[in-house]
């Protein structure tokens, strides 16, 4: 994090020449390239689930419980006769929908409480960061697993769950970028030429400031990934058994480990392959974003 | 810190007050509730007091150190805590052990040979064990590693009551959630350092490069490391529930998340009020250690 | 023991001699100690209710009195004497409940003291401090004046959060006996042959059908669903035929137990549409299917809905119930279709089956379910002194039941027990509550 942010000041002069110099450097990074690749491929498995993953993923089917993995059933099946491939398949849209709902949500708080924050100073900045310091004080796991049984758990608690914690991280770093932009000269001869709040905040300071906090907020993907399988697991996010989350799925096919062990590393598999996939990708643009870095 | 653990315990509250059920109900489990009973409950715990008496008289009770009592066991939160903390502060320590050995060993190996295919290996390896949730990288080393290679390895399959070589799987399983971002750190610094203008100069006296390393720009790579640690107590608390859950370790993130499920609202504020004033503190810890590291940095 | 002919006063002979682990003796008076504890008010005991019916129990409920008059010393203090306000010709069966022990004085002085460090009188005592959700351990009592004293010279208990843990640990030899998951049994069976104890236990596991909302108030409705479960298929595929496909009330190791005695629980799907169609019951909203999250129950409740769907063509749907055990028990009655319910026998009668779940106004009685026929059957059952007339009427009061179907049975519960051969010598379990029979067990 800390890393992240000494970035801003460089990212904030120029803004067109950067983009074009980061897609350059990240075009070179093979890692980042492989993560865009894993990335794309779970996407697609997301839209094109239906079309991919063809055997139901509800319902009980006795004659075929509990088989090995096969030419038919790629991934066994489990004790409901349910093809864990299509399983694991619709799973990623679970993750996918809460990963990048948390994300856009964040993202938005984030960026109201921290740009109004960064802004405007004084009283506001003052009373806004007591707030965020308030949340970050909160052990990340222990505050959502509280208010996702809270809110009665399932796929929509998690995703305010989690967002509920994950934007003070956001709104920090992001006013530490509007407060470096905002003496900067420019804004000042913007604001002299007598540019509204508004206007100014949109035209001028959102977009010399809002990568680093991107860069952040997309490496927040894979973390709310793995921390709803993490919730689903323990028995507080998605309980409703027919959903297709990983986690809860780790969590159902737990005693079968020893006997059925493909039941627990399938859908594990999926989850470190999506999360991967995100970390280099990430791991990539920061990278790009501040070479001294690599 | 003050008003952080008060906005935790508001938080708290607000939260039981809208958590679906009857907390009276919870506390006899399956029978119905007679209304003699229900009574005695609401007034002993005081639950029909409006929030803010509620919050006022947890405060209270807490700065005379009182952290109420289980509704279920009925024993003592604090009890419970004083049980349970050391198994997580063990695990904890075993969790930074491997952390700085592995995750800054594999970072100044990288940064070493830096682009060598040593230094991929070491990066990929790290992202693996990042990408890998806690909760099945505990599951298949407890089956793959300690039941399979238990003539092997012997390892213990679960606790932390067979001495050093208990904290051995759980500290790994801790540990792997930050050890990415360690070693990269630790890379990143070393070579910012090694490149620093009085490293240079250390060279050009003719010192080995070893010592170079060791004795001058180590110290400070490791600035960031240690501030990084500090703030990934958070991580840490959270990658301890599940390390616990999954290794049947008597912690504070096991107990709490038994208390979270059970409705044993006394037990899950005073383990959260506990848990965020130790955050604090560690990252106060941080900050002075910090000092120590760095000489330009003096408090005041 | 005693019962007077008109079932209303059970005089106990006891052993003389007999002592607590501390040394207090064990007399008539350590009896009415535990008896009045447990009815206490301020005790709030949970299963205070095991003591109803004799005398003086309400108010001491209620809070009105502090003592229990039903309960006192006979001619001397070895001789203990119950008093029921009403017959009851099986009430013996009840006191062979561990809330029917006696305590020391100490129960009663210092409450959380004792809660520490329970103090019994049997074959073991506490072997040192019990370390909450880590491990507990008794040693033998010398002073035990009992018959049968014990093989092993201590137990140490190591306690497991989840009983996969367990089985791991003695895979791996840390521990020499436990309780083996269910979905384990057959690797379990195959892997340690005699030293795998697989048994039945005194368990029902059904769905409790909400007999107050519709559409499920409809008795026809009811014995529908239940005939559209194919019990078989779901023992086979998810519990790897490690369950017992229920037919009754009564399981088949509970005293009273008839094979078959359920007609509406094999599964006929013709006959399930055509009860469906007769009841006349237009089925608009889905049949809600609900279970206490967290426990095991995930899989086979799925398969209940989604066979439901395909036999009887109705809408179907799972609703993850509360982990917490209360709250998902409120939650079941404002239920719209059935959920999951299990009942453990408390002692060997089909009294204790019927009762519980059914009598109108018993406390665990769930399903809403008022029948003045059969709560009058139970209550002529519980005065009859003669067993075969007795046993006649329960199972009268159990085909009524059967009939109106306000719970549809579904598996009789099973429980395994693998030991290490190598060390352990003979290892039996009792068959009523299919724990081990701790002081029977002994080592090579």
């Amino acid at each position: 994090m800390a890393t992240v942010e000494t970035s801003a000041g460089v990212a904030a002069p120029e803004v067109r020449s950067l983009r074009g110099e980061t897609w350059r450097r990240l075009r070179r990074n093979r890692m980042a390239i492989a993560g865009i690749a894993i990335i794309a491929l779970v996407a697609l498995a997301a839209i094109f689930a239906d079309l991919i993953a063809t055997q139901p993923t509800e319902g009980f089917f006795a004659d075929q419980a509990r088989e090995s993995p096969s030419a038919r059933h790629w991934f066994g099946t489990d004790q409901l006769g349910l093809d864990l491939f299509s399983r694991v398949v619709h799973g990623t849209r679970i993750s996918l929908m809460v990963g990048f709902s948390v994300v856009a949500s964040i993202l938005l708080v984030g960026i109201v409480v921290g740009g109004a924050a960064g802004y405007f100073g004084g009283i506001a900045d003052t009373l806004l960061s007591r707030l965020i310091d308030v949340f970050l004080g909160f052990p990340f796991l222990v505050g959502t697993i509280i208010l996702v049984t809270a809110l009665g758990g399932g796929k929509m608690a998690v995703i305010v769950a989690i967002a509920f914690f994950s934007w003070p991280g956001i709104a920090r770093l992001f006013r530490g970028s509007v407060i470096s932009i905002r003496g900067s000269e420019y804004v000042e001869a913007a604001r002299a030429l007598g540019a509204g709040h508004l206007r100014m905040f949109f035209r001028h300071v959102l977009p010399n400031s809002v990568t680093p906090t991107l860069v952040y907020a997309f490496a927040l993907i894979p973390t709310t990934i793995i921390a709803e399988a993490a919730l689903s697991f323990l028995g507080f996010g998605i309980q409703n058994p027919a959903e297709p989350s990983w986690g809860l799925m780790i969590a159902r096919y737990r005693p079968l480990i020893q006997t059925e062990p493909h039941l627990v590393i399938f859908p594990g598999m999926a989850l470190t392959m999506t999360a991967m996939g995100f970390i280099l990708l990430g791991d990539g643009l920061r990278d790009a974003l501040d070479p001294r870095l690599r | 810190m003050v008003p952080v653990v008060f906005g935790a315990i508001v938080f708290i509250y607000i939260a039981m007050y809208i958590i679906p059920g009857d907390p009276v109900q919870s506390l006899v489990g399956e029978r119905p509730v007679t209304e003699e009973f229900r009574r005695a409950i609401i007034d002993r715990y005081g639950l029909d007091d409006p929030l803010p008496t509620r919050i006022a008289k947890y405060v209270g009770n807490l700065i005379h150190f009182d952290f109420g009592e289980s509704a279920l066991s009925r024993r003592q939160v604090w009890d419970i805590i004083k049980e349970t903390f050391p198994n997580t502060a063990r695990l904890a320590v075993a969790g930074t052990f491997f952390l700085i050995l592995l995750g800054i060993g594999s970072g100044m190996i990288s940064a070493v040979r830096r682009y060598s295919r040593l230094d991929t290996g070491v990066t990929l390896a790290t992202i693996v064990l990042v990408s890998t949730p806690v909760f099945v990288l505990g599951l298949l080393l407890q089956i793959f590693v300690a039941l399979k290679l238990k003539d092997v390895l012997g390892l213990p399959i679960t606790g932390l009551d067979q001495g050093l070589k208990s904290y051995i799987l759980p500290g790994f399983t801790l540990a792997s959630v930050s050890m990415a971002y360690i070693s990269r750190l630790q890379r990143t610094t070393l070579l910012e350092t090694l490149e620093s203008d009085y490293v240079r100069t250390a060279r050009a006296k003719g010192l080995p490069e070893r010592r170079v390393i060791f004795n001058h720009a180590w110290r400070n790579a490791l600035i960031p490391v240690v501030t990084y640690l500090g703030l990934d107590i958070g991580t840490v608390l959270g990658g301890a529930i599940l390390t616990e859950t999954v290794f049947n370790i008597n912690g504070v993130g096991r107990a709490l998340a038994i208390a979270i499920s059970t409705r044993d609202n006394q037990v899950v504020l005073g383990i959260s009020v506990f848990v965020v004033v130790i955050y604090l503190v560690v990252n106060l810890l941080v900050d002075l250690l910090y000092a120590v590291l760095d000489p330009r940095i003096r408090y005041t | 023991m005693d019962i007077s002919d008109d079932a209303k006063t059970l005089t106990y002979t006891l052993r003389q001699g007999g002592t607590f682990h501390n040394g207090e003796p064990v007399n008539a008076a350590a009896f009415v100690r535990s008896f009045t504890r447990v009815a206490q008010k301020k005790t709030a005991s949970e299963v205070a209710y095991h003591l109803s019916g004799i005398k003086g129990f309400d108010a001491a409920q209620e809070g009105t009195s502090d003592t229990l008059p039903g309960v006192h010393q006979g001619k001397d203090e070895y001789e203990l004497v119950i008093e029921l306000e009403q017959p009851n010709a099986e009430f013996f069966v009840r006191t062979g409940h561990l809330v029917f022990s006696p305590v020391p004085q100490v129960a009663v002085s210092d409450p959380k003291g004792f809660n520490e460090k329970p103090i019994g009188n049997g074959p073991y005592m506490l072997d040192g401090a019990w370390k909450h959700n880590v491990s507990v351990g008794v040693k033998k009592f010398a002073a035990y004046n009992g018959k049968v004293k014990g093989f092993l010279d201590s137990i140490k208990w190591k306690i497991y959060a989840e009983v996969e843990q367990a089985y791991l640990e003695f895979q791996a030899g840390t521990i020499e006996a436990t309780d083996v998951p269910p979905e384990q049994f057959a690797d379990a069976a195959a892997k340690y042959g005699a030293a795998f104890i697989d048994q039945a236990s005194a368990i029902l596991n059904y769905l409790l059908a909400n007999n107050k909302n519709a559409p499920t108030n409809n008795k026809m409705v009811r014995q529908a669903l239940s005939m559209a479960i194919d019990r078989e298929a779901i023992n086979k595929a998810v519990f790897n035929n490690q369950r017992v496909a229920a037919a009754s009330i009564v399981p088949p190791v509970s005293r009273g137990h008839r094979a078959g005695a359920c007609k509406y629980c094999t599964f006929n799907k013709d006959e399930a549409k055509r009860l469906l169609a007769e009841s006349g019951v237009q089925i608009t909203g889905p049949i809600e299917l609900t279970f206490n999250s967290g426990a095991g129950h995930e899989e086979w409740i799925q398969a209940v809905a989604a066979q439901i769907k395909q036999n009887l063509g109705i809408e179907a749907v799972v609703k993850p119930g509360s982990t917490d055990f209360g709250d998902y028990i409120k939650s079941l009655d404002g239920l719209k279709g059935l959920g999951r319910l299990g009942w453990g026998q408390d002692y060997p009668t089909p009294d204790n089956w019927l009762y519980p779940l059914f009598y109108s106004t018993s406390p665990d009685n769930h399903s809403f379910y008022v029948s003045k026929e059969f709560d009058a059957l139970i209550v002529k059952a519980q005065q009859t002194l003669d067993d075969a007339q007795r046993l006649a009427l329960q199972q009268q009061a159990e085909d009524l039941v059967l009939e109106d179907m306000p719970v549809l049975p579904m598996f009789y519960g099973k429980s395994a027990r693998v030991y290490s051969s190598s060390k352990v010598a003979s290892f039996p379990v009792d068959i009523q509550y299919a724990n081990p029979a701790w002081e029977l067990v002994s080592l090579k």
